[in-house]
């Protein structure tokens, strides 16, 4: 609610609405505009759009998306899954490779090759992800063509496919940019893991563990991991935020038809009511997959919920 | 490596305040649009020029002047904001803390990236002081939360309880007993702020909704040449070492300061 109301006052301080666009077109009359602006209420003070926005998205209503003339809320319902399919796979990817990587590094922390790989994850790190994705997309898909340039599907085959070819098709739309947002929270995701991995292997009970005679491959994913699957999960959570910024960089670099694009195009049409839904739409993505970390962190680790 | 890092960060900082000093050429002339424009780099254009025939080494060099001067400038405005919002709930608490808090949580709940271009697509196209004031405005909540748990500690420390016992009045103890024992805390909030907005300036001006043109900045210099990354590499490839070696740099001066100020902490960004 809060988060609404603050992005509708901000996004309505500046002058200028959907309709000054067309300002360029002669053939579009002054008198069109001013009916159209009447139309959507764009002449109404303020206060009084707020409160039918605010009383429409309650009622589940996005309003209409002027530059692709089609509703919010049918444009975000195509949208959203794909941004979620890219986010979703990315952040499974990275998951994974982070949490072995860091457990790695933690393991082996004397040897030159962990520490080195601790350090390449620091430098990734420092990679903004739109020049990660501008390189991944010039050396794998412009020079050596192992993928497709972008978009989803391939347009002028993807109806001639069979269902099991048309999978087959995005998942190789899918290859690059998720790839590339992997490899970010791949990096991001083992720093963490090294980190936690790092208070747990000192306790007590890791020794007690290695003394009863547990290998060594026992004592840390049976008994360390275990301990250090909490953090991991908590930071998940907080990483979905700027998974969401690094999906409008990959989704613009590799035209994967997301959210993120679809924003990133609707600035310039000044098309409020989707950049709007756009903003509202991540926000609750994000609470919801906080929440989930949170219930996640408490299943994994009996203490968090009876320490609150 | 911390001294690496600094020794990097002044020499970017030497380039961005004496950038016409030692630039080869204007960071905007378009000397021969036709027939200089997209060279490779050679030995009078070490990093090529770009579609206007513009010298892109020194677009690189002026690209420092706005891209750490924004950062720079929008860094103080986040950390002073973050410092006072997070100093005045902490040292409150009750239900002032509560609702300050709350207003942090709604905005860090909103992904920055999103949030930003929503606010560039209600203003328009802006300056350089409307982006530091966009950057500094959406950069504050992570410092409030930092500053606000240093000085929910410091609140109930005897040296604060012995200034109240002697009569010193509340505001004065806020701001000459408890906060410089947050300062530490600031520093550390603020590589993990400067961290963070060298690549978002960037990626709003790549996305072309940052720094307007024709004025260099790292992320537009980037854009110019992601039409054709393989062609016209130079223009991706320099610039993009530039932001790299930045952040590198300030990340691993940050990482050292956090390990002084309090090396239990865990590495929340």
């Amino acid at each position: 609610m809060l988060v609404a109301t603050s992005a509708f006052v901000l996004v309505h301080l500046a002058p200028g609405d959907p309709f000054g666009a067309s300002i360029d077109d002669p053939s579009v009359t002054s008198e069109m505009r001013a009916q159209q602006r009447a139309l959507w209420g764009y002449d109404r003070p303020l206060p009084e759009q707020y409160v039918r926005w605010i009383g429409n998205v309650a009622r589940g209503e996005l309003g209409y998306s002027h530059s692709l003339a089609r509703p919010v809320g049918q444009v975000l319902r195509e949208k959203v899954p794909r941004t979620l399919l890219l986010m979703g796979t990315a952040l499974a990817l990275g998951l994974v490779a982070g949490a072995a990587l860091g457990t790695w590094q933690a393991a082996r922390r004397a040897e030159f090759v962990a520490r080195a790989s601790g350090a390449a994850a620091l430098v990734a790190l420092s990679v903004p992800d739109f020049v990660l994705a501008l390189g991944v997309l010039a050396l794998f898909s412009v020079r050596w063509r192992w993928f497709p340039v972008g978009g989803m599907v391939d347009v002028a085959m993807h109806d001639s496919y069979g269902a099991v070819g048309r999978v087959l098709d995005v998942l190789r739309h899918l290859v690059l940019p998720a790839g590339t947002l992997a490899l970010l929270t791949t990096a991001a995701v083992s720093r963490y893991q090294r980190a936690a991995m790092a208070t747990v292997l000192p306790e007590e009970f890791v020794r007690t563990a290695r003394a009863k005679g547990a290998s060594e491959r026992a004592v840390l994913v049976r008994h360390a991991f275990r301990n250090a699957l909490g953090p991991l999960i908590t930071i998940v959570g907080l990483l979905i935020p700027s998974l969401f910024g690094g999906a409008v960089f990959v989704e613009k670099i590799f035209s994967w038809p997301g959210m993120g694009l679809t924003m990133v195009n609707a600035v310039g049409g000044r098309d409020y009511p989707l950049v709007l839904a756009g903003v509202l739409v991540s926000s609750v993505l994000v609470a919801i997959g906080g929440a989930t970390a949170d219930v996640l962190a408490a299943l994994a680790d009996p203490r968090v919920g009876r320490q609150a | 490596m911390t001294r690496a890092a600094i020794v990097v960060l002044a020499l970017f900082a030497l380039c961005a305040i004496a950038a016409p000093a030692i630039a080869p050429d204007s960071p905007i002339a378009q000397p021969d649009p036709v027939m200089q424009k997209n060279l490779p780099p050679s030995v009078t254009h070490p990093f090529g020029t770009d579609q206007f025939s513009r010298d892109v080494l020194s677009r690189v060099i002026y690209g420092a002047r706005i891209s750490l001067g924004v950062a720079t400038a929008s860094v103080l405005l986040a950390v002073t904001l973050g410092a006072a919002w997070g100093a005045v709930a902490g040292f409150a608490g009750g239900a002032l803390d509560a609702i300050l808090m709350r207003v942090v949580d709604a905005v860090l709940s909103v992904p920055r990236v999103l949030l930003l271009i929503a606010l560039v697509a209600s203003t328009g196209p802006l300056s350089v002081g409307g982006i530091v004031l966009l950057l500094g405005l959406t950069g504050w909540p992570l410092t409030s939360r930092l500053v606000r748990g240093e000085v929910r500690a410091l609140r109930e420390r005897e040296f604060v309880l012995a200034a109240r016992a002697t009569g010193v009045p509340e505001w004065r103890i806020l701001v000459f007993h408890v906060l410089p024992g947050v300062v530490p805390q600031l520093l550390v909030a603020a590589t993990l702020a400067f961290a963070t907005v060298i690549p978002l300036e960037a990626g709003l001006s790549f996305l072309g909704l940052g720094v307007p043109p024709p004025a260099p900045s790292w992320g537009s210099i980037i854009n110019d040449g992601a039409g054709r990354p393989i062609d016209t590499w130079w223009l991706v490839v320099f610039p993009g070492l530039a932001i790299v070696c930045v952040v590198l740099a300030v990340n691993a001066i940050g990482e050292r300061l956090r390990e002084t100020v309090d090396p239990r902490q865990l590495l929340v960004r």
